[in-house]
């Protein structure tokens, strides 16, 4: 973050990373491998000849060299050259010997006074191939003689340009044996296991691929660890399956294509593209077809390595810069660490393209294939990491989906109950309204209308009869107001109460003291319930009116209970009590009995409490 | 005091009779026409341009509701009262949305029909529990605020009809609240008004939400 986050910073390190990157290629204080300490053998004699055996050899004609010989320095036109050594010995002991070759192309057979030893692979079109494989061959001491011993090697290249031997070693096994392992594991066996692992991580994120078509970087970069592989089939592959020609075309042409197809998942990952570049390359991507179709390993070489790689160079340098414009405009420390690893596939590619141009000492060995190793590390975490980001926003997606899916359906649940309990009002309401147009036609109109008219009366029956009329509507209110949704709220039921019953209140001259708080919500009212309700009510007041002899009267209400979780409502005299007690009570006529079994319909408790000072009925009831 | 004018639509002839006598006998009203049914009423209120509409809701042509609406549509400056039979809060809120300002019970005693029509006059309004109820329930439903109604009721306003819903009468709720008497009835007054403009509000809502408006 230190370093990513500030522009110059980052570009400074860069530039000064591929400056050492360069330093440690081209100017290595490090020697990655070292000769044997014993036997090195550089001054042979050369011939010119097809044999396949020392026998076949002719004892003159022979050139002396100094060891390495670079068939193409040297300009042999000549696929096999015998080279000869005689090395002077003492006692050869009774160790296993060894020749060890650390470096020839392609093939070789080794003899010793004339003996086989061993050889890379077999002679012949296509002969095997071991450029980049050191040899060693071990043979028994019985085979050397105290004195002059002669070694006899054939040396076979592919094409004439290619040939090369580098001085080698005669000495016991044991000398030989780990400088060998060591450069075996480092040019071979690592190689290989690493060509194994690019092909699986291929395989596996082709398969991503496969899953996600749309997401075209999971196939370029599944075809360019592919090619990259492929092409470093070169480097262990010693018996090829098809000629030498159509071997090194492909060798040639999938270098070219894993450069291409850096530059389509660059564009992609980045998510900067250049259709003009893509065209360009591709173009150029379908002519590396024509490779194939060159007619010997010669013109393949020139063109390939004069032509072909140095179009790769420029485009290797496109990538870098292409990286390098994205992460100044942007910062993206993912697009710092393309960089680090591209500059090693740069420097190490220009390296090699040196190597086989013949500018650099081919004893250095190709070494682009090992940028592959942090570059295929890289990408691949991108990629899991992108796969799993994706994974994780995917899952994160059905969780928001699936939690808002859910609280629709809540809100759709209310809202079809909200509906549900609004048409229920709705009917409720209008049979409320069609009973009171019923009402106000008949029974009900023509009762307001008789007190209306014996309003103005006066008189004891007249009176008495429309106290009874004006009981009989209030009664008859009580029932049209239970059918009223808003009454499920008690405290406005108890309200509508106190209007409807203040006549008769007043009639029997007596103050009511009003005493209604708010209330939880009750839950399950229904007409049914608040008329049992209004009822109870109804018949208390009446009670304390016939029976109290009071002139004040209270109505209260609230909450008890745990939780507050219960609500009451009181009415109280402060009149002289039930006479007898509340045994008498329960003795008492339909009225009680009544106020009993609409508290057990509703569920509710009623509790009569009755002294000198008062009666007290009060209503007990769940809220839930 | 000054002396109403007044018009009456009812078409119990009996109910009828009795309002007559009540208004003709007392000093401060006026009688200007009795009406049976709307279009009378209709007439007279155009004709008379009264104080006072009195006028009962179920009448054998249509609603009471309709005159009272040609109040606000002609500028009048009448108050009208509703005569509510037997009683039915919706449909006398129904009249208090249209614009009317009271209402009465047919079978009252006549001291009480005349108080409260002096008492409409004098800037009162009785008002019930349902009704309370109902103000509340139409100035709470958010959907109505979404329509951007103008008016919205004050904190004491809504105190003010939960008491009434509670059941506590307006010198009740004078005595909790610690204010005059006065004072609740001009709160309930606004509180009638305020339901107007917006009923108002929310029919020309509707009309354009319909197409009927141009």
């Amino acid at each position: 973050m230190w370093l990513t986050g500030n522009k110059v910073r980052a570009l400074v390190f860069l530039f000064c990373y591929w400056l050492v990157v360069n330093y440690l290629v081209f100017l290595s204080p490090i020697t990655f491998f070292h000769g044997p300490d014993a036997g090195l053998v550089q001054d042979v004699e050369l011939i010119v000849s097809e044999a396949a055996s020392p026998a076949g050899l002719p004892q003159t004609y022979w050139q002396p060299l100094s060891l390495p010989d670079d068939w193409y320095k040297n300009q042999r036109q000549v696929g096999q050259v015998w080279y000869r050594a005689n090395v002077s010995l003492g006692e050869p002991g009774d160790n296993i010997w060894a020749v060890y070759l650390p470096l020839v192309a392609h093939n070789a057979a080794v003899f010793i006074n004339g003996v086989w030893v061993g050889q890379g692979g077999p002679f012949g079109k296509p002969t095997s191939r071991h450029q980049n494989n050191p040899l060693l061959f071990s043979f028994s001491p019985l085979l050397l003689q105290p004195g002059e011993n002669r070694i006899d090697i054939r040396v076979q290249a592919s094409f004439h340009e290619q040939g090369y031997l580098d001085g080698f070693y005669l000495a016991p096994e044991s000398r030989l044996k780990d400088v060998h392992a060591w450069k075996h594991f480092v040019r071979v066996d690592l190689i290989r296991w690493m060509t194994m692992a690019m092909y699986l991580m291929s395989a596996i994120v082709f398969a991503f691929w496969l899953a996600r078509p749309q997401d075209s970087i999971y196939g370029l970069f599944s075809l360019e660890l592919f090619l990259w592989a492929t092409h470093n089939l070169n480097l262990f592959v010693s018996e090829i399956p098809v000629s030498a020609r159509l071997w090194e075309a492909m060798i040639m042409s999938t270098l070219g294509w894993t450069v291409i197809v850096m530059i389509f998942f660059n564009h992609r990952y980045v998510g900067e593209r250049n259709a003009g570049i893509e065209k360009f390359i591709l173009v150029f991507a379908v002519l590396g077809i024509g490779i194939f179709f060159l007619p010997d390993i010669g013109s393949i070489l020139h063109i390939g390595y004069g032509v072909w790689d140095s179009f790769l160079m420029v485009f290797g340098c496109y990538a870098i810069f292409y990286l390098l414009r994205a992460y100044v405009r942007r910062q993206d420390p993912d697009i710092f660490l393309m960089l680090l690893v591209g500059v090693p596939i740069l420097v190490f590619g220009f390296h090699d393209i040196l190597i086989v141009n013949h500018f650099l000492d081919r004893r250095d060995g190709l070494i682009m294939h090992y940028s592959a190793i942090p570059a295929a590390l890289l990408f691949s975490w991108f990629l899991i990491r992108r796969f799993v980001q994706s994974i994780n926003r995917a899952e994160h997606l059905a969780d928001t989906l699936d939690r808002r899916v859910r609280m629709k359906q809540r809100e759709l649940q209310s809202q079809y109950e909200k509906f549900q309990s609004v048409q229920e009002e709705g009917l409720l309401l209008k049979e409320r309204e069609r009973i009171m147009r019923d009402m106000h036609d008949g029974i009900g109109g023509q009762l307001v209308s008789v007190i209306s008219l014996l309003q103005e009366q006066s008189g004891d029956v007249h009176k008495k009869v429309r106290e009874k009329i004006q009981h009989s509507l209030t009664d008859l209110r009580l029932v049209i107001d239970s059918l009223d949704p808003l009454l499920n709220d008690l405290p406005t039921l108890l309200g509508m109460m106190r209007m409807r019953l203040v006549d008769q209140l007043e009639a029997a001259n007596i103050t009511l003291e009003w005493a209604v708080t708010e209330l939880p919500e009750m839950k399950n009212m229904s007409p049914r319930r608040s008329l049992h309700i209004m009822r109870i009510v109804q018949e208390s007041i009446a009670n304390s009116i016939k029976h109290a002899q009071s002139e004040k009267m209270m109505l209260a209400t609230g909450v008890i209970g745990a939780e507050n979780r219960q609500v009451y409502v009181d009415v109280i005299d402060y009149g002289i009590g039930i006479a007898g007690g509340l045994d008498a009570v329960n003795r008492q006529g339909r009225g009680i009995k009544n106020m009993q079994y609409r508290a057990q319909q509703l569920g509710a408790i009623l509790n009569i409490d009755s002294a000198a000072g008062g009666t007290r009925v009060r209503l007990l009831m769940d809220v839930e | 005091m000054q002396t109403y004018t007044l018009i009456l639509v009812e078409d119990d002839a009996d109910v009828r009779d009795r309002l007559v006598q009540l208004v003709v006998q007392h000093e401060h009203f006026e009688l200007l026409a009795t009406a049976g049914n709307v279009a009378e009423g209709l007439a007279a209120l155009a004709k008379h341009r009264p104080d006072i509409l009195l006028t009962d809701l179920g009448l054998p042509d249509g609603s009471g509701i309709e005159i009272i609406k040609a109040i606000d549509e002609q500028h009048l400056d009448c108050e009208a009262m509703v005569i509510s039979g037997f009683q039915d809060e919706h449909r006398v809120f129904s009249a208090l949305e249209a614009g009317a300002k009271a209402y009465i019970l047919k079978h009252d005693k006549s001291q009480k029909i005349t108080d409260a029509i002096i008492n409409m006059m004098n800037g009162g309004a009785p008002i019930s529990p349902v009704i309370a109820r109902l103000m509340l329930r139409k100035f709470q439903v958010p959907a109505q605020n979404e329509r951007g109604l103008p008016e919205a009721l004050t904190r004491r306003q809504i105190d003010i009809l939960k008491l009434v819903s509670q059941g506590f009468s307006s010198q009740e709720i004078a005595e909790k609240l610690g204010i005059r008497y006065y004072t609740v009835t001009t709160h309930i007054k606004n509180i009638y008004n305020k339901l107007q403009v917006n009923s108002r509000t929310e029919a020309l809502y509707e009309a354009g939400r319909l197409g009927l408006l141009p």
